[in-house]
């Protein structure tokens, strides 16, 4: 689990990547827009795509700009529970004391917190939920008193996940989907991405995108990285092949 | 209501979150609705009995500290709550996600306590085991919202507002504050007479009256079945304030007078608890309260109990079957369960044996009593039924609550020895020489002159130097010798010789209401006077 607080700008890229910038990618753009209408009507929203696409970036760098007092971010690694649910909130909104120990208890203080002001509840990682859990989001956003926008952020079958669910199916309020990069948007991308891409030749980001990159920004973030370090000790200005066949090398081998 | 069918299945296919929220909106108590949403809880059969306590306003925080917890518990304080506040319709969300040792308590319960039963299942079909359930149970399946509210009446709001007792018209609430006096029967509403300004003399006199009429009715129907107890808690419960108590009370002192009876009261005053002298109006917003600080049955109406008779009997002295009415119109507080040297003090006091005391329920507290009478008839042991450390949870209850109980004079171990004293009549009744026609003692008060005095010749006829008392049997230029009469049965019974004409005289008559206007001279206690009396009062 992890809340909000927890997480810095910085740390919305994959590895921390030292000098990564947030590029306003078509995806990231529209995310921004329909996380604003979300917001606006207090709905819920489901963000989903492959891994690596830079949903959950897009979603915290989107909030930190409209919302950023509002936001409340859980993620669950393992097939969590309501009670899980019911816990990880409890701590990621703050609220006093100890948990309640029964669900009618539990859930009224959490409604009791949700109603005081705001906020916008993240669920990353949704594709892990079970029908149990979704139902006390819905429970959730149903509550009369709470005040609340939910967006549900997952990966892989995230989306048949949660469109199998008729209670969410007909609540969210915007489903966006994130893809890969296509090579265009790599070209145009990928410079801004990183200084150490920004004078590269763009033949080298395209031969880079087709044997690991991918479209993918994780793949992406992960190969910069073994840049920025084979740069360092090979003493080169830029990236040229035989630092990329480097990098290819500790990214389990070349596809050449 | 009656001829719809009990029980109504909507299906919600597309599980639309507006359908949802539409029913979210009707829920009001008040008016009869409860709209339960369960809370996801993996089909535990306890939680929607604990959602149906809350939805009954009851407090779900005190579910756990009340003994709640436990799903038999639980199950029996809702339907306890339901027997308490029945509502027109219950609307049960979710009801797919349900499991059938969930719904199979509520479907019971319904029919039990006249309630419909709309329940909503966001699916395309009946689940199956919802069918089964309903197998033999009368019902009904729509798909559309709009009929289904029309089919429970959803849309029409139930009348609201406290139960009529008739009270309205005759118990206003504006009242004289304070100087009202202490004085003894005699003279007591005299010396309200003398003291206080005409416009709240009248304030104070309208519950003298209303105390006076109450008895001289139930007097008129003394066969009727109501104990002394119920009847003088039901004059007194709604008393604003302890002085305006006491006005009743005089009030129906004078009317038992009437009848040739004493209503005896064995202490002070100052010192008497009970209903409107300790106690407080049992208004909506108490029954309010008590609903939403107390979960448990027995707990909650152990706090009405304590709110409306203004005394601290421990809660095993009343919350049983046998003390409550079926209706929950009467509550009994026996002594028998109290602590030995209390039975003592009360033996002391009371001329018969029977130690109970009998008490009005007032009408919005009624529906406490019936919660507890029927979480109490699920129990055979009422010592089971009672929650653990129930009197320290009752404390704790009228904490939370905030509505601060009346200073109490007196304070003996156990305020089941005031009301005692209080509340007791004396054995004698004398019966009269001639019968007295009720409805010709209501002489209106005439309006005070404040301007002018009183005549010489007034002020002459009780000249304690005159030496010309009338006697008590002869007629006198205003009144009757059937007032005379009455006046003479009431100094015979206490064995007081017929005094010399005093002030006393036109106070007495004008406490019956049988003169417009007291003596002018003021009330001074007998040994200050030159001709003493040894007239005693109650």
């Amino acid at each position: 689990m992890s809340t909000w607080p927890d997480i810095a700008a910085s740390d919305d890229h994959y590895l921390g990547l030292a000098g990564a910038n947030v590029v306003a990618t078509e995806s990231l753009l529209a995310l921004r827009d329909n996380l604003a209408d979300v917001v606006d009507a207090k709905a819920m929203m489901c963000v989903h795509g492959d891994a690596g696409l830079g949903k959950t970036l897009s979603v915290n760098a989107s909030l930190r700009a409209l919302a950023p007092a509002d936001v409340c971010r859980v993620q669950f690694r393992a097939r969590p529970t309501p009670r899980d649910i019911r816990h990880v909130l409890f701590d990621a909104l703050g609220a006093s004391g100890t948990p309640p120990q029964r669900p009618i208890e539990f859930d009224a203080l959490l409604k009791n917190v949700l109603a005081e002001r705001f906020r916008v509840l993240v669920c990353d990682e949704a594709q892990w939920l079970s029908r149990e859990c979704f139902e006390f989001w819905r429970h959730l956003w149903d509550d009369r008193r709470t005040d609340i926008a939910i967006v549900f952020v997952g990966g892989g079958d995230c989306y048949r996940v949660l469109r199998r669910e008729p209670m969410l199916s007909s609540r969210v309020y915007v489903w966006q989907e994130f893809r890969r990069m296509n090579p265009e948007q790599v070209l145009r991308v990928i410079p801004v991405f990183h200084p150490v891409w920004a004078n590269t030749d763009p033949a080298d980001i395209a031969y880079v995108d087709t044997h690991a990159g991918h479209g993918n920004f994780r793949a992406w973030s992960r190969i910069t990285a073994h840049t920025v370090t084979a740069l360092a000790r090979l003493d080169r200005p830029r990236p040229d092949r035989q630092v990329l066949q480097w990098v290819f090398s500790r990214l389990g081998g070349s596809d050449e | 209501m009656n001829e719809l069918a009990p029980v109504t299945v909507l299906l919600d296919p597309d599980d639309d979150a507006g359908l949802t929220a539409a029913l979210l909106q009707l829920h009001d108590p008040p008016s009869g609705v409860v709209v339960i949403h369960p809370t996801p809880s993996s089909g535990r059969a306890t939680s929607l009995a604990h959602d149906l306590l809350a939805g009954l306003g009851r407090p779900i925080a005190q579910l756990g500290p009340e003994g709640l917890g436990g799903s038999k518990q639980a199950w029996r304080a809702a339907r306890a709550a339901m027997a308490a506040d029945p509502p027109q319709a219950v609307v049960l969300l979710r009801t797919q996600t349900l499991t059938p040792a969930s719904l199979q308590p509520l479907l019971t319960l319904s029919p039990q306590s006249g309630t419909s039963l709309l329940l909503v299942c966001h699916t395309r079909t009946l689940p199956p085991a919802l069918t089964q359930l309903l197998d033999h149970i009368e019902h009904q399946v729509l798909t559309d919202l709009p009929a289904a509210i029309n089919r429970h009446a959803l849309d029409i709001p139930a009348v609201t507002g406290p139960p009529d007792d008739g009270r309205a018209d005759t118990c206003p609430n504006r009242l004289p504050q304070s100087k009202l006096p202490m004085a003894r029967l005699g003279v007591y509403r005299a010396e309200a007479y003398r003291r206080l300004p005409p416009h709240q003399f009248a304030q104070f006199d309208t519950h003298y009256r209303y105390g006076m009429d109450a008895a001289l009715a139930h007097l008129r129907n003394e066969t009727g079945g109501t104990s002394r107890g119920q009847f003088l808690s039901a004059t007194t419960w709604d008393s604003p304030t302890r002085l305006h108590t006491y006005a009743r009370i005089r009030g129906m002192q004078a009317g038992f007078l009437w009848h040739g009876r004493d209503l005896l009261i064995r202490a002070p005053l100052r010192q008497l608890c009970g209903p409107g002298l300790t106690s407080v109006p049992f208004t909506l917003d108490i029954a309010t309260r008590i609903r939403a600080q107390a979960a448990h049955p027995l707990v909650a109406a152990a706090l009405a109990i304590t709110y409306f008779t203004g005394i601290d009997a421990a809660a095993r002295s009343y919350l049983s079957l046998e003390a409550i009415a079926p209706g929950g119109a009467t509550v009994t507080i026996s002594h028998h369960e109290s602590h030995d040297r209390i039975k003592d003090v009360i033996r002391l006091h009371l001329s018969s044996a029977d130690y109970r005391v009998g008490f009005h329920v007032p009408p919005l507290a009624r529906p406490f009593l019936i919660g507890a009478r029927a979480f109490l008839l699920e129990h055979p042991n009422p010592i089971a039924a009672r929650p653990a450390a129930i009197d320290t949870k009752l404390a704790s209850a009228l904490r939370r609550c905030q509505i601060p109980l009346p200073h109490r004079p007196y304070q003996p171990r156990n305020r089941l020895y005031a009301i005692a004293g209080t509340w007791q009549l004396h054995a004698t009744a004398v019966p009269f020489r001639d019968p007295i026609q009720e409805p010709g003692h209501d002489v209106a008060v005439q309006a005070r002159d404040v301007g002018t005095p009183a005549p010489a010749a007034s002020r002459a006829r009780y000249d304690p130097g005159d030496t010309g008392p009338p006697s008590l049997l002869d007629p006198t230029p205003n009144g009757t010798t059937r007032h005379l009469n009455l006046i003479e049965s009431y100094l015979s019974a206490r064995h007081i010789p017929q005094p010399a004409a005093t002030p006393d005289l036109d106070d007495l008559l004008f406490a019956l209401r049988l003169t417009p206007r007291p003596s002018p001279l003021p009330w001074m206690p007998p040994n200050q006077r030159r001709r003493q009396s040894n007239h005693r009062d109650p």
